[in-house]
């Protein structure tokens, strides 16, 4: 039984973990193989800060809220364990501001110690009136991916750098499941007019005074429209753009200067920063997010693709969630192959 | 006297604070070595290359007698220093200021500046055989000589000496500065960042409570401490002052003494934490969360040396023994020593607590974490962790200890497993200068009919940059007061 993964993101690695933690006990025969054009530090997951963070409102889409939850509380498991460092998994807690009053966020129990700003605490931010504090959880793209490729590489997973062309490509010869998780370009794979990019750009800082994140909020403009700034391990990410169509993956000088004003604006010390870097990606955002099984025809023989794309800017917020619903979703197309008697246990 | 109240002494939990830094190899007295400074222009003699940065030259010797009048080198200044006023004051700051037409009438003399225009103990060290105002008239001697004190009384600025050059001894040298800006000030110590206790601290704002201080007065010094510091961490010279707010948490394995402890309404968003923030700490029951700021030394001290320097102040690595030789050379000693007012003034009641930190490589680490007994604590820096600690009473040990050193690794990683990660680590120690009050207090030196005005300023102990703003400006006001005492006892007895 083989599994082939197309996407070797945030979303790809995890699933392929995932699916292995849940399977390869029932399944010793089961092979994973991990393709996909760019691998880490080249994704689009590299370049997030990695906030845990949902966006404001999920506009009713409750399953979304789950798999969030999901993945807050299993990486909350993970944050005593060995391995947090080198995945690059740490506590953080900061500011989320508004202008005006707004309703608390799906997330508010998800995070730790949730509550709103005190006056004394706004006034560090004029121009904002109201705001949130929490304390969340950093997972850096730049360590988790290596440590999920890790992970995978001892357990014998094989990866092929290649830009896959169609799943008829990655299938036959065994591969009976095809996970998609080919984020931004899934329509290159199966056209999506849902999937469009959700274009960002960062500038890369050395600040290591700031412990804090600080995410602002502008309702006219949307979501990540507003300056934010997010310290890392190493470097601290100011950022404040989501352009919806547009392609580009140069970075831009005018986003460049709007953001450090906004910036800095923001926080005064900021301009004392050194610029370390700069980056653009393309968020691959949809309404919701596909994730969801689809017969197609690989050659002779029907296959499966299971679906897991479009998470928009929260995909490392959903992605352990997504990746247990992907594994159910396979453990359903094994069970009906025949190949399991009972789904595995109660990890699902 | 002291300024404490009585009262029965209590186990209260000391904060880590300001101590002696110590080298790894358990170097004491770790003096400044050709450590390059910034240059400072105002300070460095012209032409003078490789010239020692102000605050290293030797200061000309006590007992040496200072001029009012910066006619040149006077006598007892040392050669090689420069053309700088023989009481080594860097060319421009104001020493002795005329006012306007002094040269043509006595009687037009002004009072300059803002208020504080005495020395008295400079005049009795004074010379008869020189003329110290050679600009002004020669006068008839009796006449002279009346409106000569009248001319002192009026013009030369008093002369302060700060000794220590900590957190407590440069806050109050610039506070003095800016309550007293027409004030001369010069700050002595035998150490300078980063040899200093205050290098060794964390310097977290989370007030040590000081069993004889009335709880009013400590909180009203974290106050203002604390208003001072958040003001700068917004400003773009945060980074500069390693300044920065931190958020995090201080837990406890019983009930803490105090539900809400005084201070919990000036740092930002004290709450209880929840049951789900607790649950990362099986070993604790209960726990505060909360945001406070935190002061980075060598940057805090280093920018607190830049802003005095730009007031003109001067500083000098000097060891003071005793109070008293400075007498003649200054007109008022602030004794900002620390651990060194032990010896310095004999102060019993000033012991020891030694505590040893690890300051440590872990850049993820993000938030604060405290246990409520004080002991154990992780305290996120701008480029290193401070990992704590130890609260050794009478131990003067400025050595590390391994086996401590290992001990604190454990504690800490307890309470943030993720700390077993850390690298670089360096061992710190320093002795906390501990009293059952901080001494703010006032004296008049007194010996062979000779004064000599002193503010204390020691024994903050644990919480030494919790309150360091607010000490300052007390201290500062009690200059301020001996200023106006010298100003009203000499106006009395010479006219």
């Amino acid at each position: 039984m083989r599994v082939a993964i197309i996407g070797a993101g945030v979303i790809g690695l995890s699933s392929a973990l995932c699916i292995h933690q849940q399977f390869h006990g029932l399944l010793p025969s089961l092979e994973l193989e991990v393709y996909a054009d760019h691998f880490t530090p080249h994704t689009t997951s590299d370049g997030a800060a990695g906030l845990w963070q949902p966006y404001l409102s999920d506009h009713g889409n409750l399953q979304e809220t789950l798999w969030n939850k999901e993945t807050f509380d299993y990486l909350l498991g993970q944050l005593h364990s060995p391995a947090a460092k080198e995945m690059g998994l740490f506590l953080i807690s900061g500011y989320n501001l508004f202008t005006e009053p707004v309703p608390d966020p799906s997330w508010k129990n998800i995070v730790l110690g949730f509550r709103n700003l005190t006056p004394k605490e706004l006034e560090l931010f004029p121009g904002y009136s109201y705001g949130w504090f929490n304390t969340a959880l950093m997972l850096e793209g730049r360590s988790y991916l290596p440590w999920l490729t890790n992970r995978l590489t001892e357990k014998g997973v094989k990866f092929f750098h290649k830009k896959v062309e169609s799943f008829q490509e990655v299938s036959g010869d065994g591969v009976d499941v095809v996970l998609n998780c080919s984020g931004i370009r899934a329509g290159h794979l199966q056209p999506d007019p849902e999937l469009q990019p959700g274009r960002g750009q960062i500038i890369k800082v050395l600040a290591p005074w700031v412990k804090h994140f600080i995410i602002t909020h502008n309702l006219k403009s949307g979501i990540y429209n507003s300056p934010y700034i997010i310290p890392g391990s190493e470097f601290t990410v100011l950022g404040g753009v989501y352009q919806h169509g547009n392609w580009s993956e140069e970075n831009s000088a005018k986003d460049h200067k709007s953001i450090w004003d906004s910036c800095c604006q923001l926080l005064p010390p900021l301009q004392k920063a050194k610029i370390v870097g700069e980056w653009s990606g393309l968020r691959p955002a949809r309404p919701s997010v596909r994730l969801e099984r689809e017969r197609i025809g690989l050659g002779n023989l029907q296959g499966e693709v299971i679906h897991n794309y479009g998470h928009g800017g929260f995909g490392i917020t959903i992605h352990w969630g997504c990746a247990m619903a992907a594994a159910r979703l396979l453990g359903s197309i094994l069970q009906e192959k025949k190949q399991l008697a009972t789904p595995p246990g109660p990890r699902l | 006297m002291t300024a404490c109240e009585g009262g029965k002494r209590t186990m209260s939990s000391p904060q880590h604070s300001g101590s002696r830094w110590a080298s790894p190899g358990g170097n004491i007295r770790g003096r400044n070595s050709g450590r390059r400074r910034r240059a400072r222009p105002r300070q460095r003699p012209p032409g003078a290359p490789g010239a020692l940065p102000a605050r290293r030259r030797p200061q000309p010797g006590p007992g040496h007698k200072q001029l009012l009048h910066p006619a040149g080198p006077g006598p007892g200044s040392a050669p090689g220093h420069g053309p700088a006023a023989p009481s080594g004051r860097s060319p421009g700051r104001r020493l002795f200021q005329a006012g306007p037409g002094a040269s043509s009438s006595p009687g037009q003399l002004k009072k300059q500046g803002c208020a504080c225009p005495w020395t008295v103990g400079k005049l009795s060290g004074h010379s008869e055989n020189q003329t110290p105002f050679p600009h002004l008239p020669v006068l008839g001697k009796k006449v002279g000589t009346s409106l000569l004190w009248l001319c002192i009384l009026e013009m030369a600025p008093p002369k302060v000496a700060v000794v220590g050059a900590g957190v407590i001894g440069l806050s109050t040298a610039l506070c003095i500065t800016e309550t007293c800006p027409s004030c001369s000030v010069t700050v002595l110590s035998d150490q300078f960042s980063p040899n200093t206790t205050s290098d060794v601290a964390a310097g977290m704002l989370i007030p040590h409570t000081y069993p004889d201080t009335p709880t009013h007065r400590q909180k009203q010094w974290f106050k203002e401490t604390f208003t001072y510091l958040f003001a700068i961490s917004n400003s773009a010279e945060a980074s500069e002052a390693g300044i920065h707010l931190v958020s995090g948490w201080q837990v406890f394995k019983s009930p803490p003494k105090e539900e809400l402890p005084f201070w919990s309404d000036i740092v930002l968003g004290f709450r209880p934490m929840s049951e789900a923030e607790l649950q990362k700490f099986p070993q604790h029951r209960f726990g505060q969360a909360f945001t406070t700021l935190k002061c980075d030394c060598p940057p805090y001290l280093l920018w607190l040396e830049k802003r005095l320097e730009a007031t003109g102040t001067q500083m000098y690595t000097r060891k003071v023994a005793d109070l008293w030789e400075l007498h003649g050379e200054y007109d008022i000693a602030v004794n900002c020593a620390g651990m060194g007012a032990q010896q310095l003034v004999g102060d019993k009641q000033l012991i020891p607590v030694r505590g040893q930190v690890l300051k440590v490589h872990a850049p993820w680490v993000k938030l604060f974490i405290r246990d409520g007994d004080g002991l154990t604590y992780i305290y996120p820096g701008v480029h290193r962790v401070t990992l704590g600690g130890t609260r050794e009473k009478g131990s003067w040990s400025l050595s590390p200890d391994t086996g401590t050193t290992r001990d604190i690794f454990d504690r800490c990683c307890s309470l943030e497993p993720s700390l077993q990660g850390a690298q670089d680590i360096k061992v710190k120690v320093g002795l906390r200068p501990s009293r059952q009050c901080v001494r703010v207090q006032r004296e008049v030196l007194s010996q062979g009919g000779v004064k000599l005005p002193v503010v204390h300023n020691y024994g903050h102990g644990a919480g030494g940059f919790s309150v360091h703003w607010g000490t300052a400006k007390e201290a500062a006001h009690l200059v301020g007061e001996c200023i106006s005492a010298l100003q009203g006892s000499s106006s009395r007895a010479k006219l």
